[in-house]
């Protein structure tokens, strides 16, 4: 199994991480603990998750339920975390 | 906690507090008492005046709550002034709120009654608004309204749309017995319970594929009155998604099938269909007057009238939709349903990014020049009648069960996403910008008939 957090620097200096998360139950590796929305789904896309910027973006919370991330709310990341991406344009 | 009672709506002056005001309202009142004040919008409603709470003025104990001249509490002189200069000048109706002992029942003392006898009069010349009092327990209101024409009366209803959607009165309603046709029903939902569909007044905005469906089954749930909004008219691909739909009826209005559909189901219903889109002042006026309205429509523009009668009006809605996404070559990806509960005041769909700024722009004009906005042809979006149908339930589960208190959670609006793919169905919270022009007091949240809602909505 995965280690979800790297060290990849040497140890005086601030050590990026990669934290893995993932995004419509695909796994997601992202560069920093500190994301916002909008680069927690840039990542998922350029790692090939079939969405695209302007989907809607939700965080699995402790309680089981998904709390709405907007695109420049800046949230704290942690391993194995759960998003879920869905296009707002849904029809009737 | 003892079951609240059920209360079908009533006629006459209402009060409809939206959900947030009225938990912050709670436990600034319960269990130890306190007072406050609530600024109120006006508009009319399908069974008498509305006022329409947007904010919530909390009286500090000991400072702007104090010790009585007359009775045991009183507001202190300052903090009325403030206030009612607050309703003067935002042209909103000033009610005075404290709380009383029990639970089921609650009236005004005649202390308190002497306290409005002696102070009103002077704070409807001041505000040149309806002002009035209101008493409390956490099941019953009541309230004693003095208009600006210069009569009095009393307010028949308090309502909070919240998880459950609850009407508060001076003592419950005793029920009438729901008729044989409804008797299973009334099993679960009681006799006040389908009485209270019987006197609800719910729009489905959209009439295609999920619309279609909504229709259908609120009229067999027994919903008195529908509002039915559809500028569309029936064309052969349609058919297999319309409930009761034939060959005969390509060409036929939607509002058409819906209304036939629906006096199908029940002979006793009230229909009022409106072949407009919801923008137009015809079907947003309808709109204003419902007590529920769910959202089936494809497009922005729909999203945005309703959100903003939603957040003006303070009348509870549902969006419900479908996303199939079908590339080019025919891969499927992930299929989602949602269902997302519309609460006053609660995080709108503009929070929530669910309405496309572009996408409105060009909705607003002429069909001509819509389709010539659009850089790409129009390619149908796939739709298939077992995954509205999805949607379509959750949304009418949530609604007989909100509209007859039976939810578990007077708090949980969250709204339901399905992924039938992989069986998974999530529950998602909202989000709110603390300044929204529309769902905040900062906005259009409760001002009703102050400004309509064509004037009012600048894109």
């Amino acid at each position: 199994m995965d280690t979800a957090i790297e060290p990849t620097a040497g140890q005086n200096e601030r050590r990026p991480v990669q934290v893995t998360v993932t995004v419509n139950n695909q796994p997601v590796i992202l560069p920093s603990r500190e994301l916002t929305g909008l680069e927690i789904k840039q990542a998922a896309i350029a790692q090939g998750v079939p969405i695209d910027t302007g989907f809607q973006l939700s965080v699995k919370r402790g309680n089981g339920r998904y709390e709405v991330v907007d695109d420049d709310e800046q949230i704290r990341v942690h391993p194995n975390q759960e998003f879920l991406a869905v296009p707002p344009d849904d029809n009737s | 906690m003892a079951r609240r009672p059920v209360n079908p709506p009533a006629e006459g002056w209402s009060l409809t507090i939206p959900h947030r005001l009225w938990t912050e309202l709670s436990a600034h009142l319960f269990p130890s008492g306190g007072g406050a004040v609530l600024l109120a919008g006006h508009a009319e409603g399908a069974r008498g005046p509305r006022l329409l709470a947007y904010d919530l003025i909390t009286a500090t104990n000991d400072t702007d709550y104090i010790p009585g001249e007359y009775g045991h509490r009183a507001l202190a002189p300052s903090f009325v002034r403030d206030a009612a200069v607050r309703a003067r000048d935002e042209s909103a109706a000033y009610l005075a709120v404290h709380a009383h002992g029990g639970l089921d029942r609650v009236r005004f003392s005649s202390v308190d009654t002497a306290s409005h006898e002696r102070g009103y009069p002077a704070l409807r010349q001041i505000t040149g608004q309806t002002v009035g009092g209101l008493v409390l327990t956490p099941h019953a209101a009541a309230g004693d309204l003095w208009l600006a024409d210069g009569s009095r009366t009393p307010l028949a209803e308090t309502v909070i749309p919240g998880g459950n959607l609850l009407r508060l009165r001076p003592c419950p309603a005793t029920a009438t017995p729901a008729g044989p046709d409804h008797d299973r029903q009334a099993r679960l939902l009681g006799d006040v319970g389908q009485e209270t569909l019987n006197r609800l007044r719910v729009a489905v905005v959209g009439l295609g594929g999920v619309g279609s469906i909504l229709v259908e089954e609120l009229a067999r749930l027994g919903v008195g009155t529908l509002v039915l909004i559809d500028d569309d008219t029936i064309e052969a691909t349609n058919l297999p998604r319309l409930v009761a739909a034939g060959k005969d009826d390509i060409g036929l209005l939607k509002t058409d099938l819906a209304a036939r559909n629906a006096q199908r189901a029940n002979p006793r219903i009230r229909l009022i269909p409106k072949a407009t889109r919801v923008e137009h002042p015809e079907a947003l006026k309808e709109l204003a007057l419902c007590d529920w309205i769910f959202l089936a429509a494809d497009s922005a523009s729909a999203r945005h009238w309703v959100n903003a009668t939603v957040q003006q009006f303070l009348i509870p809605a549902v969006q419900v939709g479908v996303k199939i996404p079908v590339d080019s070559a025919g891969y499927v990806g992930q299929i989602h349903t949602a269902t997302r509960i519309m609460l006053p005041g609660d995080g709108c769909l503009w929070c929530n990014r669910l309405i496309d700024s572009t996408q409105l722009a060009i909705d607003m004009h002429p069909k001509a020049e819509r389709d010539a906005a659009r850089y790409v042809p129009g390619v149908p979006a796939p739709s298939v009648i077992t995954l509205n149908t999805l949607a379509a339930a959750e949304a009418l589960n949530h609604f007989v069960l909100a509209a007859t208190g039976l939810h578990d959670d007077d708090h949980d609006h969250a709204a339901v996403i399905h992924r039938p793919r992989t069986r998974q169905r999530d529950l998602q919270d909202p989000r709110q910008d603390a300044n929204c022009r529309w769902c905040t007091p900062a906005g259009r949240l409760g001002r009703g008939d102050s400004g309509s809602v064509v004037q009012t909505a600048t894109l």
